[in-house]
């Protein structure tokens, strides 16, 4: 079965306003559905990402978000799907998607 | 990973309450600001490592391995708190099985003890307690209260700032200093209790949160050798048994069922059995509060079989004794009402006339509905439908509305 990764960038930190409860009931919509869909996943940490690119023959290293200026990547899932079409389906029903973007890529079948 | 171990209702909310509680002795009720930014620091981390990792084997353990890390960053930040660095280890201890943690517990009652303090206003009670205690946001609050944010915002800054100037300390009151103090935080939990069995449209889980709330904070009182006391045991038992109605009394449509019109096989057994049993605990000593005789009538519609099987004669007589210790109209009109059922319409007329024009019910919809019911009985339909028309003119909740409709179209023909 084909394999895709979901990239889940946050717009807004979900959290800030919330009450314990709600948290824990988020806590929980992420989990049954990580539970249900995902087959793996991991947070990533805090702050900014790198590029790095060969410039004048050198590498430069770049800091920041890269997409939108506001966006962070928060982590990521691997989910398996006929195609690229349910995977995108899939993504959509993830909880994710009330707090900012999900980028679909497919990985290359070995 | 273990996802089923957040199925543990309100883990989140409870163990709130109690980091917060504990943070609160050790940096002082000066700072509760800080112990509540501390604990909604570690909740945040749950909520951002959780979703991709899984949550861990002990939730609880984790949650107050975080709190304490960053109760220990802050401590290092702030020179006036630098000698706390023990209590704080001690405790959050390391690999902590939160059921076993006493200390919570403890400083969970002195956490209500402070914000419930005598010399705080009611209504900085209330708010102090759902929020630190309960574990409530400001928007849970004002839901429930159904009240703007900004104002229970308000309340909050103010009651902290009166534990500031007051220099309330935090501490669990003993010897003559008790009663008073308990008898605040009974009060409390009583109203936080009744907000959230009154007939209120919307957000009726928030509402029904409230009274497991209540519950759950004065069975702590019951469970502490400082404030069980028969009258702790009485309020519970007062909760308990009126939660046990909560299932009959509003249907899937929002519709409000009087006593006489419930379904008794949807009341809750098991809690009507522990009401009882608490009841039994409050007979001891020799002090007979409020609390004592509103579970002992709560106790008597439990047993009834029915409506018409309630021993009437007996809840007229604790009510009674319910006005000596609080003669308002409010207990009258109910006096009335238990006293018709016993002795018939017209005698819960007679003495609803002496209470008819007292300025305290002028407005209360509660009084023409019982005159407009009494008056429907005995076959005067027109009389019992100028009542309900004057019911509704009161200010009302939805449901209660509804009802009053129906009953006036059943007296107009």
């Amino acid at each position: 079965m084909p394999q895709f990764i979901l990239l889940l960038r946050d717009e807004r930190r979900p959290g800030s306003g919330f009450s314990p409860e709600e948290m824990q009931k988020l806590i929980q919509k992420y989990g049954d559905w990580r539970r249900s869909k995902a087959i793996g996943g991991q947070k990533l940490t805090d702050g900014e990402g790198r590029v790095l690119r060969k410039q004048n023959g050198k590498p430069s290293v770049m800091d920041g978000p890269f997409a939108e200026a506001k966006e962070v990547m928060g982590g990521f899932f691997v989910i398996e799907a006929a195609n690229f079409d349910e995977a995108v389906e899939t993504a959509k029903t993830c909880p994710h998607m009330e707090f900012g973007s999900i980028e679909v890529r497919q990985i290359q079948p070995t | 990973m273990n996802d089923s171990a957040l199925a543990v209702d309100h883990l989140f909310r409870h163990q709130s309450g109690r980091m917060v509680s504990t943070l609160t002795r050790i940096f002082g009720p000066r700072r509760l600001d800080l112990a509540e930014e501390v604990v909604q620091d570690a909740l945040l981390k749950a909520l951002e490592l959780w979703p991709f990792e899984g949550i861990p084997a002990n939730p609880s353990a984790w949650l107050i391995q975080v709190a304490k890390n960053r109760a220990l960053d802050v401590i290092r930040r702030e020179a006036s708190l630098a000698q706390k660095i023990p209590d704080v280890a001690r405790a959050f201890p390391d690999h902590a099985m939160p059921d076993s943690l006493h200390d919570f517990d403890d400083d969970q009652l002195s956490m209500m003890f402070l914000c419930c303090h005598p010399s705080l206003a009611g209504e900085l009670r209330v708010a102090l307690t759902l929020k630190t205690v309960a574990g409530f946001s400001v928007r849970e609050i004002a839901r429930a209260f159904l009240v703007e944010e900004a104002t229970i915002a308000q309340r909050l800054v103010r009651g902290k700032r009166q534990i500031r100037e007051q220099r309330i300390d935090f501490e669990m009151p003993a010897g003559p200093g008790l009663r008073p103090r308990l008898d605040s935080v009974l009060e409390v939990l009583y109203l936080l209790f009744n907000e959230g069995y009154s007939a209120h449209e919307g957000e009726s889980l928030l509402r029904a949160d409230l009274c497991d709330e209540a519950i759950r904070l004065a069975g702590l009182l019951c469970s502490h050798p400082v404030s069980d006391l028969p009258k702790t045991h009485a309020l519970l038992a007062l909760l308990l048994l009126q939660a046990s109605r909560l299932p009959a009394r509003v249907n899937a449509e929002g519709d409000l069922y009087l006593l006489r019109d419930q379904d008794r096989s949807l009341w809750d057994r098991a809690l009507i059995a522990e009401g009882l049993s608490q009841l039994d605990l409050s007979g001891e000593g020799d002090e007979l509060s409020s609390y004592h005789l509103q579970a002992g009538i709560a106790a008597q519609h439990a047993l009834a079989s029915s409506y018409d099987a309630t021993d009437w004669e007996d809840i007229t007589e604790q009510y009674d004794q319910l006005y000596q210790i609080d003669p308002s109209p409010i207990i009258a009109l109910n006096r009335a009402i238990a006293l018709s059922r016993w002795k018939g319409p017209e005698a819960g007329l007679a003495v609803l006339s002496q209470i008819e024009h007292h300025p305290a019910l002028a407005h209360y919809h509660l009084l023409p509905a019982t005159l407009g019911e009494l008056f429907s009985e005995l076959g005067q339909k027109e009389k019992a439908a100028q009542y309900y028309n004057s019911a509704l003119d009161c200010v009302c909740t939805e449901p209660e509305r509804r009802l009053l409709q129906r009953r006036l179209s059943e007296n107009i023909y």
